[in-house]
């Protein structure tokens, strides 16, 4: 009876250690997507700033965009962070897909360099998206599957959500590097 | 068909010609030597037993030295016309004599080996590109244990990497993988190994890094479909290694050229082409 219980709680520890590990993991993928995903929010201005120069009639992307990344720059929320990542990309998709009507944006210096810039950058986010997606598809398989998901149900490890950013930026920028 | 092939393959079969003569002057002499030693053993002197025995020796060694002296030809003909054609941009030396024991060591690729041999190295003249043939085997008293036999190359990379980028071919069972998993998810240590999202390549792959973001910045999912790609066509187990600026690349069981194919089926330059040309690929692109 007695090694039955020590067993049952070896059991749990294991468990209940493997899920924090898991979490941990998680953050730790975060904290180097939120990182260069910072890296990006200080693109964003030099990059409507270069574009409105050529074409200042496109006021409204400017303005969703830049709002989006005051909002991004404020919010501590993870969930928030990883949907406003998937509409600040569309944003830029949106600016980059606008800069291709101006052939004289598209070869200044200043725009070559961010092109550079964001495309390498791009770069180190999917891999990093890429590298939290496989750390919270880990830990939701744990959360789910018996005998781990009793233990998260007991102390509400909750299940995570993935970054499913479509790579429209890195097909829109054609530089090599 | 073009002319050097047609040319080279002219001198293979009269080599081949030559040789079978050998053999036939070689089977003979050995036969002739069995019966007057087993025949006249008693009565015959150590000269009559010699004669026999001198042209079946001579006829091996002979066969040997046309077989070498040919290869070598057309090795180096067929390379020739490789680096003319396939290296157009790039200056490219040939050395029969393949790649240094210590261009593989400073690889780590392989470890562990007290016997190597290497020959036909490809190489560019700066030192960025290179491909070789190399074996390296391990042997002790009763023992001979082979690390590794195939092309070996290397290539100068734009990126740097401080730390080890390693693809290798899924060797091992899966049964045995999921134990291991198993085993480092309970007592929670780290293998170093980088899961990835397509299945396919992770039944024929493992990639291990002790950096998960740069691992994925190597091994794109454009990247894991090359790869895949390639080792299909090539039909080889491949091993890749990302370390400081340099990108190096063990290709099992081929040859850059398979001299036994172009003794058995003749010369055939386009597969040659073809064949180096895919090998330059996956050192290139992927």
């Amino acid at each position: 009876m007695h090694v039955a219980i020590i067993i049952l709680v070896l059991i749990f520890i294991i468990l209940y250690n493997q899920l924090i590990r898991e979490k941990h993991q998680i953050d730790n993928a975060f904290s180097t997507v939120d990182v260069i995903l910072r890296k990006r929010y200080d693109l964003i201005p030099n990059l409507v700033e270069t574009v409105k120069a050529y074409s200042k009639h496109e006021q409204a992307v400017y303005s969703s965009i830049t709002a989006l990344r005051v909002q991004a720059l404020q919010t501590q929320d993870k969930d928030e962070i990883v949907k406003l990542d998937k509409d600040i990309s569309d944003g830029i998709n949106d600016i980059l897909l606008l800069a291709e009507n101006y052939p004289e944006l598209k070869a200044s210096e200043n725009y070559l360099e961010l092109q550079k810039s964001l495309e390498k950058m791009e770069n180190e986010l999917s891999a990093a998206r890429r590298t939290y997606n496989a750390a919270v598809t880990e830990y939701n398989i744990s959360t789910e599957t018996f005998p781990t998901n009793i233990i998260a149900k007991l102390f509400r490890f909750r299940k995570r959500n993935l970054f499913s950013v479509e790579e429209k930026i890195r097909n829109s920028l054609n530089v090599d590097i | 068909m073009n002319e050097l092939e047609y040319r080279l393959n002219e001198e293979l079969m009269k080599t081949k010609k030559i040789i079978n003569i050998c053999k036939i002057i070689a089977i003979l002499s050995f036969v002739i030597f069995i019966y007057v030693y087993f025949s006249f053993m008693k009565v015959t002197s150590t000269i009559v037993l010699l004669i026999p025995f001198a042209i079946f020796m001579i006829s091996v060694i002979y066969m040997a030295f046309c077989k070498e002296t040919l290869m070598r030809k057309i090795k180096r003909e067929i390379i020739d016309n490789l680096i003319s054609g396939i290296f157009k941009n790039r200056f490219m030396e040939y050395n029969a004599e393949g790649i240094s024991k210590k261009s593989f060591d400073e690889s780590g690729i392989y470890t562990g080996y007290n016997k190597f041999y290497s020959s036909d190295r490809i190489k560019s003249s700066d030192d960025r590109i290179c491909i070789a043939n190399v074996t390296a085997i391990h042997e002790e008293e009763n023992n001979k244990n082979t690390l590794f036999y195939g092309i070996f190359g290397y290539m100068e990379t734009e990126e740097f990497y401080p730390n080890e980028i390693i693809i290798k071919p899924d060797v091992e069972n899966k049964y045995v993988s999921n134990v291991i998993n198993t085993k480092n998810k309970i007592i929670g240590a780290s293998n170093n190994s980088v899961r990835l999202e397509n299945n396919e390549f992770e039944r024929y792959f493992e990639v291990y890094s002790k950096d998960q973001i740069k691992a994925r910045q190597v091994v794109t999912v454009e990247y894991m479909e090359n790869l895949l790609e390639l080792k299909q066509e090539l039909n080889a187990l491949i091993k890749i290694l990302y370390i400081g600026n340099r990108k190096y690349i063990a290709i099992w069981n081929e040859r850059i050229i398979d001299e036994k194919a172009i003794y058995k089926y003749g010369i055939k330059l386009n597969e040659i082409e073809e064949r180096i040309g895919k090998i330059l690929k996956l050192l290139k692109e992927c």
